[in-house]
């Protein structure tokens, strides 16, 4: 006869304290964890000022796949212009001086951005971008709790060339161009009208064909 | 000195260890088949269980269920789309498995089972979503993102493996369950 569900069979004495063995185990790793979390680990905040932001902002990029750029409704709309900072206290600026932008906005903690960034560096290092096209970044919606923060030790570890201008906390410099996740792609041409907006990765092959499109 | 930092390598550490504990249970499955050795150090370690597996499997599922917790309301990591889906399937267990345990009813591995796997199975998903971001949105949206890990510690463990390793514990306990069942019924 089988044992039914719900009856109490005599337990049976443990060989060794297995409660025992599990209480300890979990204080030796607990006190472990607290030992090994105790040290400094190397993240600093990242201080820069919050980006000056004049202009309208730019209606939201729809979730939606656009099937020509002319579909965005921020298409050939003047992008704002901004004042900020990069992490060692630099102004960088968009401003509306006749010079074409790709503007990409990258979080420390999207995969996707990190992607992103190895693979536009390693473009650039090969001899990537146009003459006269100017290519930015922003680092957007940087916090604490996420991986790889903070932005700056990842763009520092990365090599990364391109100018960086620090959004704030609220990522008030991405809501105004109308992005609604990272990376995000803004090119403006020479008027710093948007010709095209992207939410996702790139690749550099494409990147270099705006670009190009952009100098005319 | 319980802050984020300690926690999250508090569970991490667990993780490994339930790790370690899957991979020497797997290791014992499948090496009783061809070693009598092995077999022998099988069933003394299925002896030493006796009467703790569905205990054992209980604290998985509540710490896995706290850890959870702790991760939304006090560090305020807001769970994305799959982390529910996750909860979905650990929440049930914590409580299934704490009335088992108070029962010592054995039968409940037919319920948890399921539960189990389609817990494994959703965070084995979303694990591989955290690996490789592309095959997702191509995105990462900046509220509640299923493809970004919060954090990645030792490179590699992160809430979604968290999850992964804590339902494979609990389905390694009820395969002892099941086989200290088998052992306890006459024939």
């Amino acid at each position: 006869m089988t044992r039914r569900a719900g009856s109490r069979p005599p337990a049976a004495k443990p060989a060794f304290p297995v409660i025992g063995v599990v209480f300890v185990g979990l204080a030796v790793l607990l006190a472990l964890a607290i030992v090994l979390s105790g040290g400094d680990s190397g993240d600093t905040d990242d201080d820069a000022a919050a980006p000056q932001i004049t202009g309208a902002t730019l209606p939201q990029l729809p979730d939606m796949q656009l099937e020509q750029p002319e579909d965005d409704p921020g298409f050939g709309l003047a992008a704002p212009e901004v004042t900020g900072q990069d992490y060692a206290g630099n102004t960088v600026e968009i401003t509306h001086d006749g010079i074409p932008r790709a503007i990409v906005f990258l979080a420390h903690w999207c995969s996707v951005c990190q992607g992103e960034v190895s693979e536009i560096q390693a473009w650039l290092n090969d001899g990537g971008g146009v003459e006269g096209v100017e290519l930015l970044s922003v680092s957007t919606w940087a916090t604490s709790t996420r991986d790889n923060y903070p932005p700056s030790a990842w763009l520092e570890r990365e090599n990364w060339t391109t100018p960086i201008i620090a959004d704030d906390d609220d990522a008030s410099l991405l809501t105004s161009f109308g992005g609604n996740g990272v990376p995000f792609w803004v090119f403006l041409d020479a008027d710093s009208k948007v010709v095209f907006r992207i939410s996702g990765g790139m690749n550099a092959a494409t990147l270099q064909s705006i670009l190009e499109l952009l100098r005319g | 000195m319980l802050d984020f930092k300690t926690m999250r390598l508090f569970f991490s550490l667990l993780t490994l260890a339930a790790n370690a504990v899957v991979a020497a249970g797997l290791l014992l499955i499948v090496g009783a088949r061809v070693s009598a050795t092995v077999a022998r150090v099988r069933d003394a370690a299925l002896a030493s269980l006796v009467g703790w597996e569905l205990r054992l499997a209980f604290l998985v599922a509540t710490v896995a269920t706290l850890g959870s917790l702790y991760y939304s309301e006090v560090v305020n990591l807001v769970p994305c789309q799959y982390c529910w889906y996750q909860r979905i399937a650990m929440y049930p267990l914590a409580l299934i498995l704490g009335v088992a345990a108070w029962k010592r009813d054995h039968a409940v591995s037919i319920y948890v089972v399921p539960i189990a796997v389609i817990g494994t199975l959703i965070s084995a998903y979303h694990y591989f979503l955290q690996r490789f971001p592309r095959f997702g949105s191509g995105q990462c949206s900046t509220t509640t993102p299923c493809n970004a890990a919060y954090f990645k510690l030792f490179g590699f463990v992160s809430i979604a493996y968290q999850a992964i390793s804590a339902f494979a514990l609990i389905l390694l306990l009820m395969a002892v369950v099941r086989a200290t069942s088998r052992a306890d019924t006459p024939s």
